[in-house]
């Protein structure tokens, strides 16, 4: 399955950012702020803004494939 | 030098000023002159002419409001950096720029429709009762979106020049933008949006090098905000708010309101070429996010290691309606979280860099009017458009020329900017503030534009839909936000107060308008007899 050309694939992997960055995928690695053995960062950052980082990554990945590979030009003037 | 009241910026901020408002006035009259045709299509659309880089300016400028300048800080500052994941909507809104902008461009090219309205109504065949409804939405987002970046020159005025200014710098925010706006039309909004847009991203990133320089460099930066109370590194935040739903539903749906608003809705008709409009995307997820996750986010969490929340015991202090309130030397109340970046930049750049750091602070205070006036600029210029075009041409005087409606248009931006101008002052002066914090005002207008989406999806991609199915999702909506809006318990009191409450906490107020709008919108046009549409849309 090549990533560049699979559309399907990229729709998938950009809703999936979407739902895992700022959605309830947080709950993944969101710390207990009422842990007093609550670990609240990773890498030296905070874990969730790290979190959003890696997603944001993700995003601007399949949206620079889409802009390279996919977005029609067929209806430019 | 004479120092400035209440800041120890010197003269900077002056300079600052004058030299952006003199450039702004220079591409305001520049647009003026590069007229095509004293007509509609000139004034609000630019002559459908605009190349990739003032199209990806205008867009980014529209987008950028003071929400990102002033509210995003504040809300960082208030609830920690939950909100800084509110950035992952700038990719989302990148992608929608071409989804939805391209095929709006192109169904608007090809049937020379010149707002949102013409389009829908043109679709679903419903010129008079589709049209007002979605005029009603445009000018439900735009007087709010109007008001809070009125506002925010207020609040930029006020730190600059002492408390007693706040209604003094909306005046001057209010009457410079409304000027080049009447001059101008279209090309000189977009024109002096494409200085704004550019001052903004560099006023982004700089305040967020200024935050971190501020704290000793990255490292020092990052050890001080570990060490912030759990509620600041965690979700749902300070206040509870930002539970991964709201954050989720908020975020998504504030992409794709902004997105379909009336004044981004326009700037896809005036887009050259599809192309255009593809670049401005691609820009808009990289650049844009950048600056909100490097920038302005950075701002809110160094402003919680200055001006801490809690006292040495850990403890917040709260208003008498339980509300968190900001550090004292930020603000007196739960409304004035919006101040730390004016607060961070007035009372360190210049201790930390002398003469450079006034010149450093004062640029980012202009980005923040750049801000606000892009965003306002374009918003005005949208709504004259939808009164003027959708409501005055249709149904008061059809036979008016294309010179009149110019007028009407332009006397229309005196009248709304005239009108958030004095609600901006009459809240200001009231001790509760209904218009309360910038961020909760720009949701609230988003919240009524993103009532556009089933209808656009529907449009552009479906064409499934019927005419009553429309009216009554749009309507659903509509009435849906105004209950969960802060609105209805100043009318009704407690009535439904915890059901509401509840509603609120689970996810944002927007979504739950376009759960009743879709809903309405799919039931009754399964119930409906289709209607023989014309499809505006390939």
């Amino acid at each position: 399955m090549n990533i560049f050309t699979n559309t399907r694939l990229l729709t998938g992997l950009f809703l999936l950012a979407v739902f895992m960055g700022a959605g309830p995928g947080l709950h993944l690695i969101n710390p207990d702020f009422a842990d007093p053995q609550a670990n609240f960062t990773t890498l030296g950052l905070p874990t969730i803004y790290l979190w959003g980082l890696f997603w944001y990554v993700i995003q601007f990945g399949v949206i620079l494939i889409g802009y390279r590979c996919h977005w029609s030009k067929q209806d430019d003037d | 030098m004479t120092e400035s009241i209440g800041t120890g910026l010197g003269n900077a901020p002056y300079v600052m000023l004058v030299l952006y408002l003199g450039l702004l006035l220079v591409f305001g009259i520049l647009g003026y002159r590069k007229r095509e045709a004293d007509d509609e299509e000139d004034y609000f659309l630019a002559g459908r002419s605009q190349g990739w880089v003032v199209s990806s300016l205008t867009i980014m400028a529209t987008f950028f409001s003071s929400f990102a300048l002033l509210g995003a800080p504040g809300m960082v500052y208030r609830d920690g950096v939950v909100f800084a994941l509110f950035s992952l909507n700038v990719p989302v809104a990148g992608v929608a720029i071409y989804l939805l902008g391209s095929r709006i461009r192109r169904a608007g090219r090809e049937g020379g429709f010149l707002t949102p309205a013409d389009m829908i109504a043109a679709h679903y065949q419903a010129p008079v009762s589709l049209r007002l409804l979605v005029a009603l939405v445009g000018l439900l987002y735009t007087v709010p979106y109007v008001v809070m970046q009125i506002q925010a020159g207020g609040i930029v005025s006020q730190q600059l020049f002492g408390r007693d200014s706040f209604e003094t710098g909306a005046c001057v925010l209010a009457l410079i933008t409304m000027l080049y706006i009447m001059v101008g039309g279209m090309r000189s909004v977009a024109w002096t949006d494409a200085v704004q847009g550019g001052l903004l991203v560099g006023g982004m990133l700089l305040a967020g090098i200024a935050a971190v320089w501020v704290l000793g460099g990255p490292a020092a930066f990052f050890r001080a905000v570990a060490e912030l109370p759990p509620r600041s590194l965690s979700a749902p935040g300070t206040s509870g708010r930002w539970t991964p739903e709201v954050l989720f539903t908020a975020s998504l749906f504030a992409s794709l309101g902004s997105m379909i608003q009336p004044a981004q809705w326009m700037r896809f008709y005036a887009a050259r070429s599809s192309q255009v409009l593809r670049r401005s995307a691609l820009i808009f997820a990289a650049v844009l996010t950048l600056c909100f996750f490097f920038g302005v986010m950075l701002v809110g969490l160094g402003g919680q290691v200055l001006y801490p929340l809690v006292d040495a015991l850990g403890n917040y202090s709260y208003d008498a309606a339980g509300r968190v309130l900001p550090h004292a030397l930020v603000g007196q109340s739960a409304y004035e979280f919006d101040q730390i970046l004016v607060v961070v930049l007035k009372n360190h750049l210049p201790k930390l860099m002398g003469p450079l750091g006034a010149v450093i602070a004062s640029l980012i205070l202009v980005a923040i009017l750049a801000a606000a006036m892009s965003t306002a600029d374009s918003n005005l210029h949208a709504l004259s458009a939808l009164v003027t075009h959708d409501i005055y041409n249709q149904f008061i005087r059809p036979q008016a020329s294309q010179r009149e409606r110019v007028w009407i248009g332009r006397a229309l931006i005196a009248v709304v900017t005239t009108l958030a101008l004095v609600l901006v002052v009459i809240a200001h002066r009231s001790d509760s503030n209904p218009l309360s914090m910038i961020v909760i005002l720009g949701l609230l207008a988003i919240a009524f534009s993103t009532q556009l989406l089933p209808l656009t999806v529907d449009m552009l991609f479906l064409k499934r839909g019927t005419r009553q199915g429309a009216i009554a999702g749009l309507i659903g909506g509509i009435v849906t936000i105004f209950f969960l809006s802060p609105f209805f318990p100043m009318l009704a009191g407690a009535t439904f107060g915890s059901l509401l409450q509840t509603m609120r906490g689970m996810i944002d107020t927007g979504a739950w308008g376009l759960v009743v709008n879709v809903t309405l919108f799919v039931v009754v046009s399964f119930l409906t007899a289709r209607t023989p549409q014309r499809s505006v849309a390939r």
